[in-house]
């Protein structure tokens, strides 16, 4: 790998483009509407590689994602290699809970997400004693050796002694060795990252967010308990979820903010998936799910962080009460356009929004169509003094037609500076 | 595909649903639904899409008959075609 060091000339257009980032969310209107750049296996069409490479050739999709951003000259982007190059990783840890180009899917089909109780029901009082204990014998099943380990808060004293003998089994050493190799790989995978930041920092391109951050309901729902049956649980098991949550609460709260202050990147942000209207009810939003998140918004905020949430899905009946956060501190990117307009009229003098181009456009329209959603976002947002990042709703679409990414930037330019 | 067609085959359904909920997948479900044109089976069930992404265009822009964007709208579907009573 080489690493490109900014020049004085990349620094400025950098710190023009970081700025207009920051203005949106202190609420100013910047010089121009930024436009983002976040795409994952949209990337191998782009290139003209499969899915597969994508996920396990680190150079060659180093070299295809550092083109995107230089083609489409984005105010910002994600980082590209992050979440398209972690086949060998995931393959390493041996990873149960999604398949992935190649493994499991085709090589040309995207990310699986497998929806199944990891935890059963009866489980949860276990997972709330020991979240540590549990992740490592249950998450953590390819490594068959760590059943063998011991209960670490009874290693004192002489049992400090005793109590370590577990780590000379065979196969404890083989799970712990096995790991210091995924460990090695997943290190790779980071260091590849971080070059890519580099590259596009030295081309005078910042990253719009360097932390990625859960949340506490979709923690104990996604890998734990699986969407389906925290749907149940939401009326058979009320208390073990919100025990649950609150147990987890502090463990991703502290690790985020501290991972956010390692980076020196301040935005960080927030994934949301079992929240949407037709999965919980508006009560029930309010019960389970956003005082949690909200709670580690307020956190991250007072450390100084913003905080970008990804409100995915349908999020209409979810606007009233997602507008009780302080002005000018967070970001709020909505899958959906609609959501986008109700949040503009609702909350658009608190938080700056991200989005704004609908999915079924970006792969079903043609260039001249894209053009037309993004003149159609401008009037309705940016003109009217909305402070709008252009982007489409998760990101570009896997299956988007490049030409159609083209408009999307194009438009941008001329419509909206 | 082979899995689609195997299991319609299997079960000779009234309705058959594809999901890009969790995943974004309009060319997938296009290609699967022209599948089921070269097969001759288009026109023994009814086919929905669904997912939060799901509108008209990608309907039409995929083949299939309806679109709905979440379980109720799924079930409203095959009560319509089915034209079951509540």
């Amino acid at each position: 790998m080489t690493t490109l060091e900014q020049t004085p000339e990349a620094k400025t257009p950098y710190d023009v483009r970081w700025q207009r980032i920051m203005d949106c969310v202190a609420l100013k209107q910047p010089d121009r509407m930024p436009a983002i750049l976040y795409a994952t296996f949209w990337l191998a069409k782009y290139g003209g590689i499969t899915c597969k490479e994508l996920m396990y050739n680190y150079e060659k999709t180093m070299e295809i994602s550092v083109r995107a951003v230089l083609e489409f000259e984005p105010d910002a982007a994600s980082n590209l290699i992050t979440f398209t190059t972690m086949g060998k990783s995931m393959e390493a840890m041996g990873l149960k809970t999604i398949r992935w180009p190649g493994h499991g899917v085709g090589e040309n089909q995207p990310y699986q997400y497998l929806d199944r109780e990891y935890m059963k029901a009866d489980e949860y009082d276990e997972f709330i004693f020991d979240p540590t204990g549990y992740y490592i014998r249950k998450f953590l099943e390819a490594f068959e050796g760590f059943a063998h380990l011991p209960a670490f808060p009874t290693l004192s004293g002489l049992r400090a002694i005793t109590g370590i003998r577990a780590f000379a089994k065979p196969e404890v050493r083989a799970s712990l060795l096995r790991l210091m190799d995924a460990a090695q790989e997943v290190e790779k995978w980071g260091s590849h990252a971080a070059e890519f930041e580099k590259s596009i920092k030295a081309h005078g391109y910042p990253l719009i967010a360097v932390t990625l951050a859960g949340n506490p309901y979709d923690a104990v729902a996604d890998y734990w308990r699986g969407g389906v049956n925290i749907m149940k649980d939401l009326f058979r098991h009320k208390e073990k979820i919100l025990a649950s949550m609150d147990k987890v609460d502090g463990y991703m709260r502290d690790q985020i903010i501290a991972a956010a202050k390692a980076s020196g990147h301040p935005i960080v942000m927030i994934t949301t998936h079992w929240h949407a209207d037709a999965f919980m009810s508006p009560k029930q939003f309010e019960t389970f799910y956003w005082p949690p998140i909200r709670k580690h918004m307020m956190a991250f905020i007072d450390a100084g962080l913003i905080p970008m949430v990804l409100w995915e899905h349908d999020c209409t009946r979810r606007m009233e009460t997602i507008a009780d956060v302080p002005a000018g501190k967070c970001i709020y990117w909505f899958e959906r356009t609609e959501n986008i307009l109700r949040a503009h009229e609702i909350m658009g003098d608190k938080v700056a929004l991200r989005g704004g181009i609908d999915a079924s456009t970006m792969v079903t329209g043609r260039p001249e169509d894209v053009d037309s959603a993004v003149k159609s976002i401008v009037e309705k947002v940016w003109a009217k003094g909305g402070k709008l990042m252009l982007d489409c709703g998760i990101g570009i679409p896997d299956e988007t037609p490049v030409e159609n990414v083209r408009a999307m930037f194009g438009a941008a330019r001329k419509y909206a500076g | 595909m082979k899995t689609f067609i195997e299991e319609i085959n299997a079960y000779q359904p009234d309705v058959v649903g594809l999901s890009g909920f969790l995943t974004l997948a309009f060319d997938s479900m296009k290609e699967t639904i022209e599948a089921f044109d070269k097969e001759g089976m288009r026109g023994k069930f009814k086919i929905m899409i669904g997912g939060g992404q799901i509108d008209e265009a990608v309907r039409v822009y995929t083949g299939a008959d309806a679109f709905g964007v979440n379980a109720v709208a799924a079930v409203n579907l095959c009560k319509n075609w089915l034209e079951v009573v509540s």
